[in-house]
């Protein structure tokens, strides 16, 4: 029996290995996300980054134009789409671009399909920052990476352990389990962990590790425990209005817990579901990234 | 260790430690500002004082030469400039206000501080400005929108900049917010005083407007001689109700033309006493008290109901003992027939140093020599 155990052991330590030697998120998208931690940098120093690479550009350019954020004048350059929406907010949409190059690819089974994971991601985003606005958290900006980011280990899984993946996800629908808890049985980590790992790789800031860690069990994450709940929540309530698909069936009630710290009652989480729709709305952008 | 790696290393540790000492400086040159700003902002009465002081601490955050404050109105929600600073005819021809509004009222909509270049195409290099827009938001609500013009170009602002900026901007909002309250109650309260210096008045019907113009007097006075700002303000509100005391007195006495008894003239007297008993009751006029109290002392000690003496009589008790002989003088019946103003400049002029403060006296004819009123 410690036999078994140290294979699985064994296992997970080859796991770790293997994401340690994922390629980076992206040079350019590491450096913004270093440079915009620091509060002297300025529009220029950013945007000079950023502009290194021409495709990431012309990305952000879209999105900084685009209805979501609906600046009544074209925004021309970097420069300005920085000084316009602000470090943060262009900090965002380099890493959504970047981001979402990892998150596409061809679907290769019938359970995970690449189109409503990004779905779901940005869906879980939006609601992330609607929530942190509501209670006004300290960044809503940082609560929206969280919100993409928070199911990034399923991208790992898909890739690089597909099989054993698979097994989880049909395990998951035909047993009624969360994904994450199928994922422990059959390949003894989840998700979450992966994500958390990725996130640590990347350099992304400690509220945005916590936040991937724990988005399942909230309760668990002491110091971060506000924006663990954050994505939490939006998680459960995208998932409940069907939202993209995440590979994850089941839809878990939101624990008292967290409904109490984001002092959300079924009229506030009706109101906040409207206001959601009307930001899906503006935010096509971010769903046809692919056309770009 | 070898000495090439001790250098190294020693070197890396001196850039720390500067590293951490320029945050520290900056931090600390961050907290500075910002206490100054919350004292400043929080004590200004008037939204020009508002925007002077958003003005000089904003230039600290970046360079600015002149700026614009925008008011949003409370009942129809329209967006119109409140104020301008410096602002050149140059600059005031190139914004257009149709587009400046429609980024405005994005600005507040997200709620967030923007650097913004021209948004007109056309421009010459050599002039181009950069205008920052700052919401100015107090409980969720947007107040109005402060826009600052730097010639820094928009690419060498900092997060830093914008963040200070916002926080500048929430108390700037707040005082905004009490600018108006304080105006609104202050309008209040202002009619309420005309309304007694009015009753006042109507009970002597030969010196009607009287209250009112020593008033005006005094507050003349007080700027000649340089008084501050809320000074000249109570100095105002005292010329008013200086005479409030009357009020409860039998008319017979008060309209009485002839001269009066020993009996009359020792209750006449009380009308200082009386007065000051009557405002003390309210608070916000606490401070002209003193000021109606010893409104009748005379410079010399001779006067009532204290008998005190040159700078034990307060100032503004001095002046408006000053601005109240001299209408006195120029709306008395027998006068009529002379040169009012004059006659009654060598009276204070006469009794300055006995009955009168010299350097009021002397404010005084300062003020109505320069004044049109006299020359006219
Ligand atoms: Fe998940
Ligand atoms: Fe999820
Ligand atoms: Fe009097």
């Amino acid at each position: 029996m410690d036999d078994k155990l140290h294979q699985q052991e064994e296992k997970i330590q080859r796991i770790l290995e293997r994401i340690k030697a994922l390629p980076t998120l992206s040079v350019v998208v590491a450096r913004v996300i270093q440079v915009v931690s620091n509060p002297l940098t300025s529009a220029s120093d950013l945007s000079s980054i950023i502009m290194v690479d021409q495709a990431l550009t012309a990305k952000v350019l879209r999105l900084a134009n685009s209805a979501f954020y609906g600046f009544p004048f074209r925004i021309k350059n970097i420069t300005q789409a920085v000084s316009i929406l602000g470090f943060d907010t262009i900090r965002n949409l380099a890493l959504t671009v970047s981001v979402h190059k990892i998150f596409t690819g061809d679907d290769r089974n019938a359970f995970f399909s690449h189109q409503e994971f990004w779905k779901h991601s940005v869906g879980v985003a939006l609601c992330c920052s609607l929530l942190a606005k509501k209670i006004k958290y300290k960044s809503h900006e940082s609560a929206f990476t969280a919100g993409l980011l928070h199911d990034i280990g399923k991208t790992f899984f898909e890739q690089y352990m597909h099989e054993e993946f698979v097994m989880a996800l049909k395990d998951s629908a035909e047993k009624k389990i969360p994904l994450y808890q199928a994922e422990m049985q059959i390949i003894g980590i989840d998700h979450q962990a992966v994500g958390r790992i990725m996130a640590e790789k990347w350099n992304l800031p400690h509220e945005l590790q916590a936040g991937i860690n724990f988005h399942h069990h909230p309760e668990d994450e002491q110091e971060e425990n506000v924006m663990a709940t954050i994505v939490n929540v939006a998680n459960s309530l995208c998932n409940k209005k069907g939202l993209g698909n995440s590979g994850d069936t089941a839809i878990l009630p939101l624990s008292g817990e967290a409904r109490a710290l984001l002092n959300l009652d079924e009229k506030a989480e009706e109101e906040l579901m409207g206001k959601l729709d009307l930001e899906l709305n503006e935010a096509q952008a971010f769903f046809n990234m692919t056309s770009f | 260790m070898d000495s090439d790696e001790e250098v190294k290393q020693l070197k890396e540790y001196i850039k720390n430690l500067e590293v951490i000492n320029e945050g520290l400086r900056q931090s600390f040159e961050e907290l500075t500002t910002l206490y100054r700003l919350v004292d400043i902002i929080a004590e200004a009465r008037t939204l020009e004082r508002v925007l002077n002081s958003l003005l000089d601490l904003a230039a600290e955050v970046i360079p600015c030469h002149g700026a614009m404050l925008f008011l949003i109105d409370d009942t129809t929600g329209e967006i119109d400039v409140g104020l301008k600073r410096n602002i050149s005819r140059k600059i005031e021809n190139k914004i257009n206000l149709q587009n400046k509004k429609k980024v405005i009222e994005w600005a507040l909509k997200k709620g967030r501080t923007i650097a913004l270049p021209d948004i007109e195409e056309e421009i010459d290099d050599s002039e181009k400005v950069t205008f920052v827009l700052v919401p100015l938001i107090a409980h969720d609500k947007p107040v109005g929108l402060l826009d600052l013009i730097t010639e820094t170009p928009e690419g060498d602002i900092t997060s830093r900049d914008l963040s200070l900026l916002t926080i500048l901007s929430k108390q700037a909002a707040l005082a905004i917010e009490n600018v108006k309250l304080y105006e609104s109650m202050k309008k209040d309260e202002v009619n309420i005083i005309k309304a007694l210096s009015t009753t006042v008045d109507a009970k002597d019907h030969y010196t009607s407007g009287h209250s009112q113009k020593v008033s005006e007097y005094g507050t003349h006075i007080a700027e000649e001689m340089m008084l501050q700002e809320r000074e000249i303000e109570i100095i105002k509100y005292a010329g008013l109700l200086h005479d409030i005391g009357k009020i409860g007195m039998p008319d017979e006495i008060i309209k009485k033309p002839s001269k009066l008894s020993e009996e009359e003239f020792l209750i006449v007297r009380n009308h200082p006493v009386i007065g000051a008993k009557i405002i003390k009751e309210i608070d916000s006029l606490a401070a002209i008290v003193p000021i109606i109290l010893h409104h009748h002392e005379r410079f010399d000690g001779k006067g009532y109901p204290d008998k005190l003496k040159g700078e034990e009589i307060p100032v503004g008790a001095r002046i408006i003992h000053v601005a109240d002989a001299f209408d006195t003088m120029v709306s008395a019946r027998a006068y009529r027939d002379m040169l009012p103003a004059e006659l009654a400049i060598s009276e204070l002029r006469k009794n300055s140093g006995t009955q009168f403060d010299p350097a009021v006296v002397d404010a005084f004819i300062r003020h109505l020599r320069k004044s049109a009123v006299f020359n006219g």
